[in-house]
């Protein structure tokens, strides 16, 4: 699992490139299945509860169908059309699924199970170290100001 | 919004986290599972990660909260600030003949910088949403 930043940047990337007026629907999104996982730490603090309980409530959120579902469940929390809402908050869970389906793994990639609940099989790129976040960081961070560079650039030279 | 495609959607999600509850272990057979019962899973493929105790030439123990999974595996060694992923086979006697690990250096300095990205995401959410009477509402700024 990449870290918050690394999905916030491509969550903004993806904003970008689609020139999105609220980027923190995909913002949002981005983070929205890691949020409800972040519970199975609390085992840090208390070592009787048992995070398998957790990890089996709050898995479909990190899947295809179940992340668009809970964006959709979470829509009317917001007063803006709410097929965009919807959209925009799939499209960012949808970045999230890609970014932690790059994570290396020695068996199924257990972030990438993208056809649950038709099938459990996790499917990875196996492209990334987990500890390897801070390249990504610095990868995504590159790549998203070159995109405001270039959207600059070309908003000057329109007006021009 | 459409309330009956939001209760579709309220419905399907709750029987999905059903499906998961019920259907989960015996796909992803957690630690706390084969613990448990390490005879059901005798043979299966698992990939743990966390923390390490007790460490010998011939393996170390797994930490699982308040419990341990002894993992054989030959000379391994301590994780800097970071944590180990073991990939192996279960074992009948609620072990793991650990057949390759790796050491995930550094890694718990993804919790700080987790938590930097909630900033961000705070901040960026902020600047284009107020809230209005239990709803987020668009800022005119935003």
């Amino acid at each position: 699992m990449p870290d918050w930043i690394s999905h916030i940047l491509f969550g903004l990337i993806l904003a970008e490139l689609l020139s999105v007026k609220k980027k923190s629907l995909i913002v949002l999104g981005a983070v929205l299945p890691d949020i409800f996982s972040k519970i199975t730490h609390l085992q840090t603090f208390f070592p009787n509860l048992s995070s398998d309980i957790i990890y089996r409530l709050v898995f479909p959120f990190h899947t295809v169908i179940g992340g668009i579902l809970l964006a959709i469940v979470i829509t009317p929390l917001f007063r803006y059309p709410w097929k965009k809402t919807a959209f925009l908050i799939s499209l960012g869970v949808l970045t999230h699924l890609l970014a932690d389906s790059t994570v290396k793994v020695f068996t199924s990639n257990y972030q990438g199970s993208f056809l649950f609940p038709f099938s459990w099989h996790g499917y990875g790129l196996n492209i990334v170290r987990t500890e390897n976040f801070f390249v990504v960081i610095i990868s995504f961070f590159i790549v998203w100001i070159l995109i405001k560079l270039v959207k600059t650039y070309t908003l000057h030279q329109n007006k021009a | 919004m459409n309330k009956k495609i939001w209760v579709m959607s309220v419905i399907l999600l709750l029987s999905l986290i059903l499906y998961s509850y019920y259907f989960h272990s015996i796909y992803f057979p957690g630690p706390k599972e084969f613990i448990n019962n390490p005879e059901k899973y005798v043979g299966t493929e698992v990939e743990y990660q966390g923390k390490i105790a007790g460490l010998t030439k011939d393996g170390y123990y797994f930490v699982y909260g308040s419990d341990k999974i002894w993992v054989s595996f030959s000379n391994p060694r301590e994780p800097v600030f970071g944590v180990v992923t073991v990939y192996g086979i279960a074992q009948a006697d609620g072990t793991i003949k650990g057949l390759s690990i790796r050491y995930n250096d550094y890694l718990w300095f993804i919790y700080p910088v987790s938590i930097i990205g909630a900033l961000i995401l705070l901040l960026i959410f902020l600047k284009e949403w107020k809230i209005k009477r239990w709803r987020f509402v668009p800022c005119r700024t935003g």
